[in-house]
């Protein structure tokens, strides 16, 4: 439906069920341990934290602090990567950040993004809805959705996360290197 | 084939770069390092949430002094002002101080008037000048930009096909379209539609996520108030940047300004309507 040539009115269809749930599986942990420490040998050193330290996170990085396991690798060139998870408005996000053995930040990598509400496709006359679509173009039902556009989501979470980790890292990291 | 995904945190949102190339696995890495390099170079130029940013620095000074700014900043801004002006403030990169006013931007050191608009700043050469304290605020174009600089390290370095979208901002380029859906305004974490794309851009506006910290506060410039409407607004262009403003300015311009700026873009509007 078109209100000019450059306007067009997309109608939305009933609300059925539920379409496919987003679900992206960047790097491994062994993926993106080599991306950012290379062929440097990474030796797990998982880390319970105790009450206390629990409550001096959440006062240096003002983030809550919901779990007392860290999930900790130690380098070889003495950095250091650390894999978390935070839960958004309708989305887990499992990440890793690699610091360098002065607690500076080398890099951080989404492992996986994952949407909530699951479901199947159950669109009725889905493939009507095609957009922009050049004539002769197939299309069939599978094909897989290359992307998402929609109203920006913020990964505040994910900047308060790396925030937790390095308060983790300065006040029970650094003092057991 | 060989591909590659990768997302990390910029921009205020998660930003997505998915390349396929028949380059080797070394060189794929590198034009994707790159890429980010290019939006982490925004980030750090244009961020007014880092008071570090040259943009922070020029929103402290500008109204003191002329400020030069740097290259990608001016085109930003020279970009950013053409939008302004013709959809006649509808689109408004001094809506800072508004957002500021209305706590959806951290209190600054100076304080900007909040009924400052694009009129008054100044450009001379690279020098830029505020008539009074005012707030610039990229929110409603940088994303764009930076995914445009980031399509361009990926085409300089050979990659035959790619995808960069931050946060669902979003261009695409290579042989065969590529198919992205556009989530449900009514359940965003659904998508209604899907829209094919061919060496162009995509970015949505709506109001879904804009409360709380998002990055999308959905504000008039002229009067402040929020975007009353339930729709899911997405322009298709040629570059993100236009892609992006072209959005923010459907909020808000008139019908006659906002058909203009299309046909000016070659550009379209796609609007995803709730009934309620």
């Amino acid at each position: 439906m078109s209100v000019s040539s450059r306007i067009v009115l997309l109608p939305l269809v009933a609300l059925v069920a539920s379409a496919p749930a987003r679900a992206t599986v960047y790097l491994s942990i062994e993926d993106a341990q080599q991306a950012m420490f290379g062929a440097a040998a990474m030796t797990a050193q998982p880390l319970t934290l105790d009450a206390i330290q629990m409550k001096a996170i959440e006062k240096a990085s003002g983030v809550p602090v919901r779990g007392s396991l860290v999930r900790v690798w130690r380098a070889a060139d003495g950095g250091w990567f650390l894999v978390d998870a935070v839960i958004g408005k309708s989305e887990l996000i499992t990440y890793a950040i690699g610091l360098d053995a002065d607690g500076r930040v080398k890099q951080v990598e989404v492992l996986e993004y994952r949407e909530s509400h699951g479901g199947e496709i159950r669109y009725p006359g889905w493939r009507k809805q095609f957009v922009n679509k050049k004539a002769g173009d197939e299309l069939r039902v599978g094909d897989d959705i290359q992307g998402i556009s929609g109203a920006t989501l913020s990964c505040e979470h994910v900047t308060d996360g790396i925030r937790r980790l390095l308060a983790t890292w300065a006040l029970v990291l650094k003092p057991l290197a | 084939m060989n591909r590659l995904r990768r997302a990390r945190p910029w921009l205020g949102t998660l930003v997505e770069i998915s390349v396929a190339s028949d380059l080797d696995t070394p060189r794929l890495l590198a034009a994707v390092e790159a890429a980010y390099a290019a939006i982490a170079a925004v980030h750090g130029t244009m961020s007014v949430h880092e008071p570090a940013s040259e943009l922070s620095r020029l929103n402290r000074s500008a109204h003191l002094a002329a400020v030069p700014v740097s290259p990608g900043l001016l085109t930003v801004l020279r970009a950013a002002l053409a939008f302004a002006e013709d959809s006649d403030g509808a689109f408004d990169p001094v809506v800072g101080g508004r957002l500021t006013a209305l706590g959806l931007l951290p209190a600054s050191e100076v304080m900007a008037a909040p009924q400052a608009t694009w009129r008054d700043l100044r450009i001379d050469g690279d020098q830029v000048r505020f008539r009074q304290p005012l707030r610039l605020d990229f929110g409603g174009i940088a994303k764009g930009y930076a995914v445009d600089l980031a399509v361009e390290q990926l085409r300089a370095a050979g990659i035959a096909e790619a995808q960069v979208n931050a946060g669902g901002d979003l261009r695409v380029f290579g042989l065969a379209p590529q198919r992205i859906a556009l989530r449900d305004p009514r359940a965003p974490s659904q998508w209604s539609q899907i829209v094919e794309l061919h060496d162009q851009a995509l970015a949505t506006s709506a109001p879904y996520y804009a409360a709380g910290s998002s990055p999308s506060a959905l504000i008039d410039p002229r009067s402040g108030s929020p975007y009353a409407g339930a729709d899911s607004l997405s322009a298709i262009a040629s570059s993100c940047l236009v892609a992006d403003a072209l959005t923010k300015v459907a909020l808000f311009a008139t019908p006659s300004r906002l058909e203009a700026l299309l046909e000016q873009h070659d550009a379209q509007l796609l609007i995803q309507r709730c009934a309620d």
